[in-house]
């Protein structure tokens, strides 16, 4: 009966560990750990091979992490880009990467943060959607479709 | 007093009683000034796929919206471009008729007037995309106080990009800028704006 029970407290201290911290943060990856929400591009501009996507990355961990580039097979070229307004002048630069801060949510948006896509191979089309990779600074990947929405901005 | 100082005399009193009358003439048909912002902007010949477009000559008798900016702008152009198509689309059909919008390319060397053209009229029907030799843009600009400079960006692949000023100009039927909506201002406010320009040239 004795080991029974020491069975059954060794079982109950087990599970009280693990309950109060269900998830060890470290060694989970960056991927595993930042949510990619409503991803979405706008179509292509007639004559235009630049686009752009937009997207909310949550990091739900209590660490930091840090997006560092992406990968699309649609464009030559992918980048994360960012502005700043200052004084009624935008500046656009191209971003070494975005911090993703414990527990926030960082907004890629118009006017702020986008993934650049240069060099389309073929014009994004309303209603299509398109792969993209974000690449964190562990190495990880996050896997995201990117719908394409229309041009229109509501009124 | 002599016969010659007795010419001068009338000739200077002819001289001053023509110098009263014509300000007295100016005084009562004093010339309004132009209503509307009068220290920027003016007239600007540039040119679209379909020729040459001048301001005074060809837009004349509308109301024209205005932004500077460039085709390949991914996101700040289309931004401004869309507030702009929605606030027209916020008028009547009637009133739509009276404006003209018009998007001029701040980088002719990427965007030539068959690609802007198409470009302009995706965000509106008949919206004009011009453009000019790049001393002529930076006249027109200037004049505008549209700040725009090239910005060579070595480690990315679009090469370089453009810092720009984000206005529209609402410019009324005699020529004369009436209001700037600034980048972000919504497409109600915008159309308010238009709508004022309509009512008050």
């Amino acid at each position: 009966m004795a080991a029974f029970m020491k069975t059954i407290f060794g079982v109950f201290i087990f599970s009280l560990v693990f309950g109060l911290f269900p998830v060890r943060a470290a060694g989970q990856s960056s991927a595993d750990m930042v949510d990619v929400v409503t991803p979405y591009a706008r179509a292509s501009l007639p004559g235009v091979s630049m686009g752009a996507a937009f997207m909310a990355l949550k990091n739900n961990s209590g660490e930091h992490h840090y997006l560092v580039s992406a990968e699309s097979p649609v464009a030559a070229a992918t980048e994360i880009h960012g502005h700043v307004m200052a004084d009624g002048i935008m500046r656009m630069r191209k971003m070494v990467g975005i911090d993703l801060d414990a527990g926030h949510t960082r907004l890629l948006q118009p006017g702020g943060f986008h993934v650049m896509l240069i060099g389309l191979k073929q014009p994004l089309q309303q209603g299509q959607s398109f792969p993209l990779e974000l690449i964190y600074r562990d190495g990880s990947r996050d896997k995201v479709t990117v719908p394409v929405i229309g041009r229109n901005i509501p009124e | 007093m002599t016969k010659k100082q007795f010419v001068w005399l009338g000739m200077i009193a002819v001289m001053s009683l023509s110098a009263g009358l014509l300000v007295s003439w100016l005084a009562s048909n004093r010339i309004e000034p132009p209503k509307g912002i009068t220290s920027i902007g003016g007239d600007f010949t540039l040119q679209s796929s379909q020729g040459t477009v001048s301001l005074s000559r060809d837009l004349g008798g509308r109301v024209v919206a205005l932004y500077f900016g460039f085709a390949s702008c991914p996101d700040v152009c289309p931004t401004s471009l869309g507030i702009m198509a929605a606030a027209l689309r916020q008028l009547s059909d009637e009133q739509q008729q009276q404006v003209q919008p018009v998007f001029v390319s701040v980088d002719p060397e990427r965007d030539d007037v068959e690609k802007l053209s198409l470009y302009a009229d995706a965000f509106y029907p008949g919206m004009l995309g011009l453009t000019a030799d790049s001393e002529v843009i930076r006249d027109v600009a200037w004049r505008y106080r549209a700040i725009y400079k090239k910005v060579p960006l070595e480690d990315s692949a679009i090469g370089y990009t453009i810092d720009h000023s984000s206005i529209i100009y609402v410019i009324g039927r005699n020529g004369v800028i009436q209001s700037l909506a600034q980048h972000g201002t919504a497409p109600a406010e915008v159309a308010a704006k238009i709508q004022a320009a309509l009512l008050s040239t």
